[in-house]
């Protein structure tokens, strides 16, 4: 069968799009659960996602370098995306509880401004981990090192991989195969990629919808009083929701890690913002709502490249950011109920 | 000995005092009634014995157990549940959702589906409705589901915080003849009504508070008797 041309490219970018839209949704999901159950932005979930790449990359080194990522990749990825949710899901818990926990009867700006410095303290600790392990082992006791020498390279082996300021590369592990589909070629990384998200999004959506920690989430999202009126302890609903919000950013942080091999220390700004206009755009709060906008935002981002130079790709996702805020703030699924909270 | 022993309890929010040390008892099997004007404390008694507010002194104790430094989730599971005023129901949950989440603290499923077969019994209305959402409710049954909701957590004491209020003289009825059903089974109840008259007829006794202090108590024919109660809760001169 062949295409023209125009479709041709059209159903590239539809593939393009809709992983990064699962790139987007992910991250997406994050906020709009934190933004239920608190009713706040948690504007250190782009950073969230960062520690979760790094996380991964970090187990992925040195898997690669006891030569398992070779003799048995399928394993080594599936540890690398335990290890860089679970980093990322610590990360969030943690973040709960010490930036915003404290100042959550505080109001509002607090709250924003607490966000704010977590996401410069995340982005910073990262990217001084060689920096830190360097200024220990450099630790002398008169012209003698503290540390034996095997054991200082052996650390700072370990620690390269762990931030710094330089970009740092995933292995190219998903290789460039794939297969073509109505002549258009689709990479078994970017099937990897959607379906893995698809099918992560739906245990989510069950769990909310129909376990007992889910309930839990919802009746906190609804009315933290009354819910604990029922024996719903808040505070522990509060964390779950950070751990599981921040472990799909995890997820996401590993997936971009291996689609796009390089990562950064400010690499969850971008993404982050994009996230945030997603789960803006599906209404916030909403969890299906946030699904849609992310891949809704995907689509539309890789299709305006089609018509509008690149460089306006990342205005595309303000543009509608701000024409969602104006116009239909309360998202295509929204609650109008958040309106009144926000 | 008592059920419920509410001793010298002072409550604040932040600089304004609500309560200036009230102590009541609750016996097993009872239903007392709160009896005060707006802002004399009523809710906040409640509040206070459930956890949603800490008091700055004083002392709850629950079948001889000091509540007072526990969290609310904690007070629900030692058997007492409130239905707060306004209801209070979650909206975005379906009848069915919200009847479980009342059964939070419990495990065991076929109990818990068994006792909402039962109240379904209790409130037809809600089981026609059991997959709407409760926020399309009407008033009158959003609460009934308040109340069905509390049930579900097999309270010893029901607090319940003006349930009759915004109803019909009907539905005002049917909600005090369930109050007394729900006793009848066992079940002890403290309430707080601005409806005095009703609400001393279905009490055993009743507590007259005056901002944030208790000024008296007596049986409730006792209070239907008194010429401070007539004259500014009965209405009659
Ligand atoms: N959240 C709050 N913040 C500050 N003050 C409060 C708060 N809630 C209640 N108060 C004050 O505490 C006092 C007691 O209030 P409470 O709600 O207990 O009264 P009530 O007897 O239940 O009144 P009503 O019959 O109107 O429900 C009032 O003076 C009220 O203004
Ligand atoms: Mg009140």
């Amino acid at each position: 069968m062949t295409l023209s041309p125009g479709l041709h490219a059209f159903l590239g970018q539809l593939i393009n799009g809709l992983t990064v839209g699962s790139f987007y949704a992910l991250i997406a999901l994050g906020y709009t659960m934190v933004y239920g159950v608190l009713s706040m932005v948690n504007f250190a979930h782009g950073d969230i996602f960062m520690v979760g790449a790094y996380c991964g990359l970090f187990t992925i080194g040195r898997l690669q370098s006891i030569g398992y990522l070779e003799t048995n990749p399928v394993l080594a990825i599936v540890v690398t995306f335990m290890v860089g949710m679970l980093g990322a899901s610590l990360t969030g818990v943690l973040v709960e509880r010490l930036a915003y926990r404290p100042v959550r009867r505080a109001g509002r700006l607090a709250a924003l401004i607490s966000a704010i410095g977590a996401s410069i303290i995340l982005q910073e600790s990262v990217r001084l981990v060689p920096t830190i392990f360097k200024a220990i082992l450099d630790i002398k006791i008169g012209s003698h090192n503290l540390f034996p020498d095997a054991f200082i390279s052996g650390l700072l082996n370990l620690a390269k991989d762990f931030g710094g300021s330089a970009a740092k590369t995933y292995p190219a592990i998903l290789g460039t195969g794939g297969f073509t589909l109505a002549g258009v070629f689709i990479s078994y990384g970017r099937v990897l990629i959607v379906v893995l998200s698809l099918i992560i999004m739906l245990a989510l959506y069950l769990l909310v919808q129909y376990t007992r920690i889910g309930r839990a989430m919802r009746a906190v999202s609804e009315d933290k009083d009354t819910a604990s009126l029922m024996g719903v302890n808040v505070n522990r609903t509060i964390s779950t929701t950070f751990f599981i919000g921040s472990a799909l950013a995890g997820i996401a942080g590993v997936m971009v890690g291996l689609f796009y091999l390089q990562i950064r220390v400010d690499m969850g700004f971008v993404p982050g913002i994009k996230a945030f206009t997603s789960a803006v755009l599906g209404g916030i709060g909403n969890i299906p709502g946030a699904m849609l906008g992310g891949y809704i935002l995907g689509l539309v981002e890789v299709l305006s490249v089609q018509v509008l130079p690149a460089v306006y790709k990342d205005v595309v996702a303000f543009v509608i950011l701000i024409l969602t805020l104006i116009f239909m703030p309360n998202g295509l699924l929204g609650n109008r109920k958040f309106l009144k909270k926000l | 000995m008592a059920l419920l022993t509410v001793q010298d309890v002072h409550t604040s929010y932040g600089k304004i005092r609500a309560l200036h040390g009230v102590s009541l008892v609750v016996e097993p099997g009872e239903i007392v009634c709160l009896i005060g004007a707006n802002g004399a404390g009523k809710t906040t008694i409640l509040k206070t014995i459930c956890g949603l507010i800490k008091p700055s002194q004083g002392k709850i104790l629950f079948a001889g157990e000091d509540l007072t430094r526990l969290p609310p989730h904690e007070i629900v599971r030692r058997g007492i549940a409130l239905v707060p005023e306004g209801r209070q129901v979650f909206s975005r949950m379906t009848i069915q959702e919200n009847l479980e989440m009342g059964a939070f603290t419990r495990t065991n499923r076929p109990a818990i589906a068994a006792d909402i077969e039962k109240i379904y019994i209790l409130f037809p209305r809600l089981k026609e409705r059991r997959k709407q959402l409760s926020g399309t409710l009407s008033g009158g049954e959003q609460q009934m589901l308040a109340i069905a909701r509390a049930m579900m957590a097999q309270p010893r004491l029901l607090l319940l915080d003006e349930p009759s209020m915004g109803l019909s003289p009907i539905l005002l009825e049917s909600i005090f003849a369930t109050i007394l059903e729900i006793n009848r089974q066992g079940i002890t109840v403290l309430l707080v009504e601005q409806n005095t008259f009703a609400s001393l007829e279905i009490a055993h006794r009743g507590y007259v508070i005056q901002t944030g202090k208790i000024v008296f108590d007596d049986s409730a024919a006792g209070l239907k008797d008194n010429d401070m109660v007539k004259k500014t809760y009965l209405g009659i001169a």
